[in-house]
């Protein structure tokens, strides 16, 4: 009997790593409501992304089925993929944007096709137009992009690119 | 031969072959397949994921859903398989899940025999593969990388971490990494989890597939989000290489493998993935029986040239712990009220601070902020509230400058100590000169060289040891720890952390100098770790056993105490560790047992060591000295 108590108590200790091992990895697709943004324990998302399913609930068996913006084979449609870009970085977007520099910033900058020398002028653009592109920080990645494209699109050099985003 | 005359079918239709009917030149072709002996190809083997029974002569194929194969015996016929194919490449019509016909649907397979066989188009016509095209287009593939995600904080199982691809697309440069492709596998669990997760994993009940997601999301979740290290290990495979691999990843589209986490996980079908590319490589052949990740990514690095380039991703936390360390004291206390709001930015201004001193707090004070709201530290609003005034006071001083580089751990995680040890020993225990042979199949301890692996993690699993006591004619089990794992996180400013730790196995009590019953030992801890210095550790914790064995009154004893200890590290002059515990234990068996114990390890290569223990045991009444030394060796 006790044996077995402390058999059991072993097989789930063992269970246990083995859990922690493969829960957090096992994670899968695309789209907006996706149990990542939850994080390993249940964070709740610093993106207020809208979640309208979980990941298990639209992954079929195979590539992921598609949610908004994905297409089923997990790829983002070209039209949809600034929108996702930015909702799915909007926070770290809003950080680097006041910093004036970092990975995703010069990642938006390569989605939006700005070349050379206009780079640096729309990351110093950017910075200086926080507040506007987010007046808070519970700002939509809709009303980012179109704030985005209005900035873009009053300054100077950086006006041909507007409609791009 | 019936002629369908179609009218609303696409105009190029062929009659529908048929195994009972095949086209002549189907036949011509298959006679060409069995002259070449193509099925038993490293390519066919790969792309079928064929794999040699372990008893029976012949191969299965690991893949299990039935959609993946064209002949009825497909999983364990490779030649029926091949001429399946080549007959279905003649039927345009759409079949099976997407929708497709087969030339689309086994993409791979079909380029590879076209090439292999030299398809005539006249009289094997290719369809257009319009899905297909406009996904390949999409990804764009240039190179693949591996992506391995490392432990995490508190927890030792992550050291084992995760791999998944990554598709680079042409074009793409270092800082443009985010808008990649991220390919991994992964078990379809639902929302399973904890043990009943753990056994469905363990025993193949969870179907197992791919998945497509940006890569910028799993930066988001590993970097950020759980804060885990990121090595990028870019592979030397050509675009034609990476091309014809992610055509075989269509192939799998609607298909599942069962997911084992121990031999068919993550890391071993992305070998089987590269194996695809490069069939020469035999990735897969390597690793039977379990399949550890950081095993694999250490067993790409061996392959010359494999491997072009690794690139260093610290998370957010270890970026944030970096800026913070080159903070003088004053400055830390200040980022520490800006994070909790207790300073806003317009107090922070008032101080006599350059642009660049108050740029620099306000972004590491934001960054601490964050990383305790990621940790449920303190609420996420805080992020609209505290979070948004230090950005927004950030970009009102429109300075701009570089990120300070975090410096790259001295040894990555595939450069660390082999995972599997074995150790000769000699010493003396309880007035018996022994010998020892100690195995331990994976994975790291306290005192194992810790470059490439976490700091004050342990993870073991099945660690025994046999010994011969000297006058004896027999050799013993001693000890096995079937699982013992050591969580020890120094609490710090970012974070106080509870360090624990827990471990099962069999132990010999001593009740008399020469009765030593076997013992099954359960024990777990909880405490705190504090660092005082670089490289030194001390913790305190409270920890309950239990033991069942005879020799204890009503055959068990369950006890509580505190232990302690303190762990050193002397760089290349090794690490040692002094511990003191004591248990009272007052449930079956009444007595109390007090340990104290020292150890030195010093590496001797990155694959061998000397270890010296010193140990006093104190139970039952009596006490005994444990003494001795052990040769180790990594592999």
């Amino acid at each position: 009997m006790k044996i077995k108590l402390i058999t059991t108590v072993v097989a789930l200790i063992v269970a246990a790593p083995m859990t922690a091992m493969a829960q957090e990895n096992n994670v899968g697709s695309c789209g907006w409501g996706s149990k990542l943004f939850e994080g390993q324990q249940g964070i709740a998302p610093q993106v207020l992304a809208v979640t309208t399913n979980s990941i298990f609930g639209n992954q079929t068996l195979g590539i992921t089925s598609g949610t908004s913006g994905c297409t089923p084979n997990g790829v983002v449609s070209s039209n949809w993929k600034m929108a996702m870009f930015i909702d799915g970085n909007k926070a770290k977007l809003a950080r680097d944007v006041a910093l004036g520099r970092g990975e995703t910033l010069t990642s938006l900058a390569a989605l939006i096709g700005i070349q050379g020398e206009d780079r640096d002028t729309f990351y110093r653009v950017a910075q200086k137009n926080f507040t506007t592109i987010f007046p808070s920080e519970s700002v939509t990645a809709g009303e980012v992009q179109a704030s985005l494209r209005a900035v873009v699109a009053n300054s100077a050099g950086l006006s041909k690119y507007s409609s791009n985003i | 031969m019936v002629f369908l005359i179609p009218l609303i079918c696409p105009a190029l239709s062929l009659t529908p072959a048929s195994a009972a009917n095949p086209p002549p030149y189907a036949q011509q072709l298959i006679a060409q397949a069995r002259e070449k002996a193509l099925s038993s190809s490293p390519r066919w083997q790969a792309l079928l994921h064929y794999r040699s029974n372990l008893i029976t002569p012949g191969v299965t194929s690991e893949v299990d859903a039935v959609n993946f194969f064209l002949a009825a015996d497909g999983k364990t016929n490779p030649q029926a398989e091949l001429e399946a194919t080549l007959l279905a490449f003649f039927n345009p019509s759409p079949s099976g899940p997407g929708r497709q016909p087969a030339q689309c649907r086994f993409v791979a397979r079909y380029h590879w025999l076209k090439q292999a066989l030299n398809f005539d188009p006249a009289r094997l016509p290719e369809q257009p593969c319009h899905e297909f095209h406009d996904w390949i287009t999409a990804l764009d593939p240039q190179s693949v990388t591996l992506i391995f995600p490392t432990a995490y904080l508190n927890n030792p199982s992550s050291m084992f971490g995760h791999t998944l691809l990554r598709v680079d697309a042409k074009g793409q440069g270092d800082q443009t990494r985010l808008l990649a492709y991220a390919l991994n596998y992964a078990a379809v669990t639902g929302n399973d989890g904890g043990v009943l997760f753990a056994v469905k994993g363990i025993f193949g009940a969870y179907p197992g597939v791919f998945s497509i997601a940006p890569y910028y999301l799993r930066v988001r979740q590993y970097n950020d989000i759980e804060n885990r290290d990121i090595w990028e290990y870019q592979l030397n495979f050509s675009a034609a290489e990476v091309r014809f691999m992610l055509m075989h990843v269509w192939e799998l589209r609607h298909s599942y493998f069962d997911y084992f986490f121990f031999d068919e996980n993550c890391s071993y079908h992305l070998l089987g993935l590269l194996d695809v590319a490069r069939p020469s490589l035999e990735l897969t052949r390597q690793f039977r029986g379990w399949v550890i990740p950081s095993e694999t990514v250490r067993a790409l690095v061996m392959r010359a040239k494999l491997v072009k380039r690794v690139v260093y991703r610290p998370s957010r936390r270890t970026a944030l712990a970096y800026r913070m360390s080159r903070l003088a004291g004053a400055q830390r206390v200040t980022v520490s009220r800006l994070a909790n709001g207790t300073m806003t930015p317009g107090q922070l201004a008032l101080r006599q601070l350059s642009v660049a001193d108050r740029a620099n707090l306000l972004e590491i004070g934001y960054e601490l902020l964050n990383y305790k709201i990621v940790t449920r530290q303190i609420d996420k609003k805080a992020l609209d509230t505290v979070g948004y005034r230090l950005l927004a006071a950030r970009s009102a001083l429109g300075y701009r400058t570089d990120a300070p580089p975090v410096p790259e751990p001295a040894v990555r995680p595939d450069q660390g100590h082999p995972t599997a040890r074995v150790a000769l020993g000699y010493g003396n225990m309880d007035g018996h000169w022994y010998q020892a042979i100690k195995l331990r199949p994976a994975y790291h301890d306290l005192l194992d060289p810790p470059g490439g692996y976490v700091p004050g993690a342990q993870i073991k699993f099945l660690d025994f040891t046999l010994s011969h006591l000297a006058g004896s004619n027999t050799v013993r089990l001693e000890n096995a720890a079937v699982v013992d794992i050591v969580s020890l996180t120094p609490v710090s400013a970012l974070k106080y952390p509870v360090s624990w730790k827990i471990n099962a196995g069999v132990l010999r009590h001593h009740l008399t100098r020469n009765k030593n019953p076997m013992a099954m030992h359960i024990n777990g801890g909880a405490g705190v770790t504090w660092s005082p210095l670089q490289g030194a550790m001390v913790y305190g914790m409270l920890e309950g056993t239990l033991d069942a064995g005879d020799g204890l009154d009503g055959g068990y004893a369950l006890g509580i105490g505190p232990s302690l200890g303190v762990l050193a590290d002397f760089s290349r002059l090794g690490r040692a560790m002094a511990t003191a515990k004591l248990v009272r234990f007052g449930l079956g068996g009444q007595y109390t047992r007090a340990t104290a114990s020292m150890e030195y390890r010093v590496p001797l290569s990155g694959t061998a060591a000397v270890d010296v223990h010193f140990g006093r045991v104190r139970e039952f009444g009596r006490g005994w000295n444990d003494t001795g030394m052990a040769l180790q060796y990594y592999f």
